[in-house]
């Protein structure tokens, strides 16, 4: 494998739905296992995750609990963007950042590459 | 055949994807190279994910075998 992989993994789901917010951090977490830079960008309702004490609250069937998956992209080194949470679900619906390209200009390292 | 000998055991019963492979890959970080860790576990994706782990970090999957619901692998550590 090339010496150094990237990741970018957005997160835009939040502890309403604790499976789809749960499996970016599955992904994240066995990916900093094996030894991949992980950057996690947070939208939407996806911001309340990396909010204090939110993900001690949720748990997916089937997955670890979220507060340990967090802990350990951390601990390995993760690197984690959060955007602006915004009232309401719906901002993330299919074309929404298209249209209002406010990824790209909240967080142009992410998308743009190194400054 | 003689016994691999096992310089760690980590205990990864209970815990579930992907934290079997974070907890092995933090292990092996104060491995030294050459040193087999013993991993047990009973998610059922580390059938599948600890070879692969094995295969992405470089490091060797000498044995894999399940034992009444535990999966049991020897991982040798092969480079820092």
């Amino acid at each position: 494998m090339p010496d150094h992989e990237k990741l970018v993994i957005m997160v835009t789901h939040g502890p309403e739905d604790p499976e789809l917010a749960t499996i970016p951090f599955v992904m994240a977490g066995a990916a900093v296992a094996s030894d991949v830079e992980v950057v996690m960008g947070f939208q939407g309702d996806g911001c309340r995750l990396v909010q204090k004490g939110v993900a001690d609250s949720v748990t997916a069937p089937e997955f670890a609990p979220l507060s340990g998956l967090l802990d350990s992209v951390r601990e390995f080194g993760g690197r984690l963007h959060r955007g602006r949470a915004r009232r309401g679900r719906g901002d993330l619906r299919r074309g929404a950042l298209r249209r209002r390209g406010d990824v790209r200009h909240q967080h142009p390292r992410l998308l743009g590459g190194d400054p | 055949m003689a016994a691999t000998h096992v310089d760690q055991e980590l205990d990864a019963r209970g815990l579930l994807c992907p934290m079997p492979i974070v907890k092995t890959a933090k292990a092996m970080r104060e491995l030294p190279v050459g040193a087999v860790l013993k991993l047990l576990a009973t998610d059922r994706g580390s059938i599948t994910d600890v070879p692969a782990w094995a295969d992405t970090t470089g490091n060797e999957l000498l044995t894999s075998q399940e034992d009444d619901g535990t999966f049991v692998f020897l991982i040798r550590k092969v480079a820092e």
